[in-house]
C-alpha cells in the first residue's frame, strides 16, 4: 500500500470494517509513514469520541417537533418520509430510555416503528418526567369576541438582501389575511418598546441562508400577553441558576414557545397529535426550490388557517365553515381530515373532546367509514380520534365499521371501542353480540366473544399461531390483538391473558423471523412481539433473546428491509430491558450488545444499562415505601 | 435522531449547541416535508439540513462572538465511570487538548471530517455539504493534517495548503 492508496482509504474506504490482510496492508503502510500516520490517528480520533446523551427531556421535545410537523403535512398528501419515522422512532427509544421509569405499550410499539415507506409518524404518551408543557386549554367563551392582533416589524439580519424582501412580503401577505379575520383588529407597533398590548403579537424573523439553500423561511412566533410576561420572569429566573439549571432552561422555554398552544391531549390518544397537531407553526416557507406554487401565499394562508384553529378566539362562522369542509364528500380526503382535526381542536378547546356538536360527530364518522387511508395506523388515528368523543352519535358508525370494513384491523379496532369506550350502550352490547355469531372474519368473531367473556380466545390465538394454512399475517393477528393498552382512550385492557407453550413460542419465532423484513407486517410484527413478550415467563425472556439473536446486526441488509428488521430487534431488546430489567439473563444480554463493534448498537446498549440501573433504584426504592407505608385500614 | 445528534456533537463538541442545532433540524425538516419526501436519500437531506444550519449558525457567530461558558466536554462525564483519577485527568487532558484542536478548523472542515467519521463516503458528502467530489479530497487531506499539526502544536495556526508537506 502506498500514500496515494491510503489517501483513498481515508477518503473514501469503509474504515469501520478494515480486517484481515487489508488491516495489515494499511497497519504495514502507516508502521512506516508518519504523514499518512498522523491523518489516520485524527480520524480515528474524531469517530471514536464519545458522545454524550442529550439533556433529559430533548428527545422528547424533538419527537414532539416531528409529530406537530407531521401533523401539519397530514394536510397535504398525508406523506411523511422514512427518514422521519426512523428519527421519531429513535427519538422515542432514546426518550423513552432516557426518562419514563417504565415503558407503555404503545412506547414500546413506537420506539421501534420502521413502517416504510410510511405516511404518519408513530408517537409515543408523554413521558412521564417533566418535559416541555404546553399549557392545558381552557375553556373559551364561543363568542368571536373582538379581539387585537400586533404584527411587529420583520427582524432580519440583513444577510441575504432577496430573502429579507421575500420575508417582508410574506409579512405584508400574513396582515393582508389576518385583515380578513372576523373581529380581528390590527394593533400598530411602536419603536422602541417591547409590547403593543394586543392580545396577540406576531413576530416574524428571517435569518437568511447563503449556503446551498434548499429553501427558504422565516420563524414564527406569536405570543399572548401573559406568555410574554411569563417568559420575562423565566428569564429573570435564570440569572440564578447553575449552568445545567440554565441550559435545561432555555431548553424549555424554546420549546414551550414552539409547542404552547393546542398541544395538550386529553385522554392520552397520542395518535390524536397527529390528527389535531401539535401548535401552531414556527416556521414558514417563503420559497422552495423545485416546489410549485406559490408558497408565501399558502404559507400565509396555513399560518392564519392554524391560528384561527388553535389561538384566537373560538368563531362559529369559522367552526360552520370547517363542518361542512367536513361534510362535503367532493373534498379531497385531505382537506376533509384537516377539518375534522380542526372541529376536534374546536372542541378540545372548549373544554374537551366530547364538547364535539352532533353534527360534527356524525360528519366524522360519515367520513371515517368512507376514508381508507393508506396504511392502518392512519385509518385507525381517525376511528381513534373520533372516539374521543364519547358521542353516542358515533355508535351506528361503529357498527358498520364492524360489520362492513374490509379490513380485519378496523374491524378488530371497532371491537374494542365498541366494547370499551361504549360497554355500556345496549346499541354496542347487541352489535358485539352479533359479530360473535355472524360476522364473517374469524378473528373478529372470536375477539367480539373474548369481549364478552369468552375464554375460546386464547385457545384460538395458540391455534391460529399453529395452522399452517394461514399466512403468516394472519397467524400473528390474533396475538397482535392482545398488545395491552395501546390506546387509553379505548378504555380496554385484554380480558384473558396470552398463554403460549414451548412449542408456540417456537413457532412464534420462526414467524416473526420470516416476517420481520416485511416493512408492510411491521404494525402487527410489533403488536404481536409485545403481547408475546408481556408474558413475563422465563420462556418468553428466551424467545425475545432468540429473536434478537436472529437479527443480528451484522446481517441487515440494506434499504426498507434492512430497517424493517432492525426495528423487530429493538422491539425485543426494549422488552427485554424493560419487562425483565430485574433478570440477569436480561441483563447479560444486553450487556453482550453493549460490546457489539456496531457503534449504533453499542450506544442503544448502553442507554438501557443505564436505565435498567435507574429503573433497578426506582423498584427497590418503590419497595422500600411500600415497606415503610402504614398498613391501610 | 441519533445520527443528527452524533454529528452535531461532533461539529459542535457542545452538547447545548449540539441539541440546538438538532431542533433546528427537526423544525425545518418537518416543515419542509416535500422536500424530504423528494429527497433520494432522506438522511443525508436531513444532515444537509443541519450542515447548512451549522454553517449559518458559525457565520452569525463570527458577527457576534459573544459565547456562553464553554461547556466542558461533557462527553467526559461519559468515559469517566471505569477508570482512576489520574486515567481520568489523562483522559480529560487529553479530550481538552483534542477538542481545542478540533475547533480551530474552519466550519467546513470540521464538518468533512465528521461526515467521513460517521463513515459518509464521497458522493454522500458531496450531496450534504454540495462541495464537488474533486475538492473535497483535498480538503479533508488538508483538514486532517491541519488537525494532526493542532495537536501536535497546539498554538499553531496557520493552514496548511494541500499538498504541503508539514
Amino acid at each position: 500500500m502506498n500514500c496515494q492508496e491510503l489517501t483513498e482509504l481515508l477518503d473514501n474506504g469503509d474504515l469501520r470494517h478494515l480486517a484481515g490482510a487489508r488491516r495489515r496492508e494499511v497497519d504495514a503502510h502507516l508502521a512506516g509513514c508518519p504523514d499518512c500516520a498522523a491523518e489516520w490517528r485524527v480520524q480515528i480520533r474524531i469517530a471514536t469520541t464519545p458522545i454524550p446523551p442529550p439533556l433529559p427531556g430533548f428527545i422528547e421535545m424533538c419527537r414532539r417537533l416531528v409529530a406537530a410537523g407531521a401533523a401539519r403535512r397530514f394536510g397535504g398528501r398525508l406523506v411523511v418520509v422514512g427518514a422521519l419515522v426512523v428519527l421519531a422512532a429513535a427519538a422515542a427509544v432514546l426518550g423513552w430510555y432516557l426518562q419514563a421509569p417504565a415503558p407503555s405499550p404503545v412506547q414500546v410499539v413506537a420506539a421501534s416503528v420502521v413502517e416504510l415507506p410510511a405516511e404518519v409518524l408513530p408517537v409515543v404518551e408523554p413521558s412521564p418526567e417533566p418535559t416541555p408543557q404546553a399549557p392545558k386549554p381552557q375553556p373559551v367563551a364561543p363568542l368571536p369576541q373582538v379581539f387585537t392582533v400586533a404584527v411587529w416589524p420583520l427582524q432580519s439580519e440583513g444577510i441575504d438582501t432577496e430573502g429579507t424582501a421575500l420575508a417582508e412580503r410574506f409579512r405584508e401577505r400574513v396582515i393582508t389575511v389576518l385583515q380578513s379575520v372576523p373581529n380581528l383588529v390590527m394593533v400598530d407597533t411602536q419603536p422602541g418598546e417591547d409590547s403593543a398590548n394586543a392580545d396577540y403579537e406576531l413576530h416574524i424573523k428571517y435569518e437568511g441562508t447563503q449556503v446551498a439553500p434548499l429553501s427558504r423561511d422565516v420563524k414564527l412566533e406569536i405570543h399572548t400577553a401573559a406568555e410574554m410576561a411569563a417568559d420575562k420572569a423565566a428569564i429573570a429566573a435564570e440569572a440564578s441558576m447553575t449552568p445545567e439549571e440554565r441550559q435545561r432552561s432555555h431548553m424549555m422555554r424554546r420549546t414551550a414557545g414552539i409547542l404552547k398552544q393546542g398541544a395538550s391531549l386529553r385522554g392520552g390518544n397520542t395518535n390524536l397529535s397527529l390528527l389535531l397537531g401539535t401548535g401552531v407553526p414556527t416556521l414558514a416557507i417563503i420559497e422552495a426550490v423545485g416546489m410549485p406554487g406559490d408558497r408565501i401565499e399558502s404559507s400565509a394562508q396555513q399560518l392564519v388557517k392554524e391560528l384561527r384553529v388553535k389561538v384566537f378566539p373560538l368563531d362559529e362562522s369559522f367552526e360552520q365553515q370547517e363542518l361542512a369542509t367536513l361534510s362535503n364528500i367532493s373534498q379531497r380526503d385531505n382537506v376533509r381530515v384537516r377539518a375534522l382535526g380542526a372541529l376536534l381542536s374546536y372542541a378540545e378547546r372548549r373544554g374537551g373532546f366530547p364538547q364535539m356538536s352532533p353534527a360534527a360527530v356524525r360528519a366524522g364518522g360519515e367520513f371515517a367509514l368512507t376514508w381508507q387511508g393508506d396504511i392502518a395506523l392512519t385509518r385507525s388515528m381517525v376511528w381513534e380520534g373520533m372516539a374521543l368523543t364519547r358521542s353516542p352519535e358515533l355508535v351506528p358508525y361503529l357498527i358498520r365499521g364492524l360489520n362492513e370494513s374490509p379490513n380485519e384491523q378496523i374491524r378488530l379496532l371497532m371491537v374494542k371501542i365498541l366494547a370499551g369506550t361504549y360497554a355500556d350502550d345496549p346499541r354496542a352490547k347487541a352489535a358485539l353480540a352479533a359479530a360473535a355469531k355472524n360476522n364473517d372474519q374469524q378473528t373478529v368473531r372470536m375477539a367480539a366473544m373474548r369481549e364478552a367473556g369468552d375464554s375460546r380466545w386464547v385457545e384460538y390465538v395458540g391455534t391460529t399461531l399453529m395452522d399452517r394454512t394461514l399466512t403468516d399475517l394472519q397467524r400473528l393477528q390474533p396475538i397482535a390483538d392482545m398488545a395491552p393498552g395501546e390506546s387509553a382512550t379505548l378504555g380496554t385492557s385484554p380480558k384473558s391473558k396470552l398463554v403460549l407453550d414451548d412449542q408456540q413460542l417456537d413457532e412464534f419465532v420462526t414467524i416473526i423471523t420470516r416476517i420481520a423484513p416485511d416493512p408492510t407486517a411491521g404494525e402487527v410484527v410489533r403488536k404481536a412481539l409485545f403481547a408475546a413478550g408481556a408474558m413475563d415467563t422465563p420462556a418468553a425472556l428466551d424467545m425475545l433473546i432468540e429473536v434478537v439473536n436472529a437479527m443480528n446486526a451484522d446481517d441487515w441488509p440494506k434499504g426498507l428491509t434492512g430497517v424493517a428488521i432492525m426495528g423487530v430487534r429493538q422491539t425485543a431488546n426494549s422488552l427485554i430491558s424493560f419487562r425483565y430489567r430485574g433478570n440477569p439473563k436480561a441483563r447479560a444480554v444486553i450487556e453482550n450488545l453493549a460490546s457489539s463493534g456496531d457503534p449504533l448498537e453499542k450506544m442503544m446498549a448502553e442507554l438501557q444499562l443505564k436505565t435498567m440501573d435507574m429503573s433497578a433504584t426506582s423498584d427497590t426504592n418503590r419497595q422500600e415505601e411500600q415497606a415503610a407505608a402504614p398498613p391501610v385500614q | 435522531m441519533d445520527v443528527l445528534l452524533r454529528v452535531a456533537y461532533r461539529l459542535t463538541r457542545n452538547r447545548h449547541d449540539a441539541q440546538d442545532l438538532v431542533q433546528d433540524t427537526c423544525v425545518a425538516a418537518c416543515e419542509h416535508p416535500a422536500e424530504v419526501e423528494a429527497a433520494a436519500h432522506p438522511v443525508r437531506w436531513l444532515l444537509r439540513v443541519l450542515h447548512n444550519r451549522f454553517i449559518d449558525a458559525a457565520r452569525r457567530r463570527k458577527r457576534n462572538p459573544l459565547r456562553p461558558l464553554e461547556e466542558l466536554p461533557a462527553a467526559l462525564h461519559v468515559a469517566s465511570e471505569a477508570p482512576g483519577p489520574e486515567q481520568l485527568q489523562q483522559q480529560a487532558d487529553d479530550e481538552r487538548a483534542f477538542v481545542q484542536a478540533f475547533l480551530q478548523l474552519d466550519d467546513i472542515q470540521r464538518t468533512l471530517l465528521t461526515l467521513r467519521a460517521e463513515g459518509h463516503d464521497l458522493e454522500a458528502i458531496e450531496a450534504i455539504t454540495g462541495v464537488a467530489r474533486d475538492v473535497l479530497r483535498s480538503r479533508l487531506h488538508r483538514a486532517r493534517r491541519s488537525l494532526a499539526r493542532y495537536l501536535n502544536e497546539p498554538g499553531a495556526v496557520t493552514p496548511i495548503r494541500a499538498g504541503s508537506k508539514p
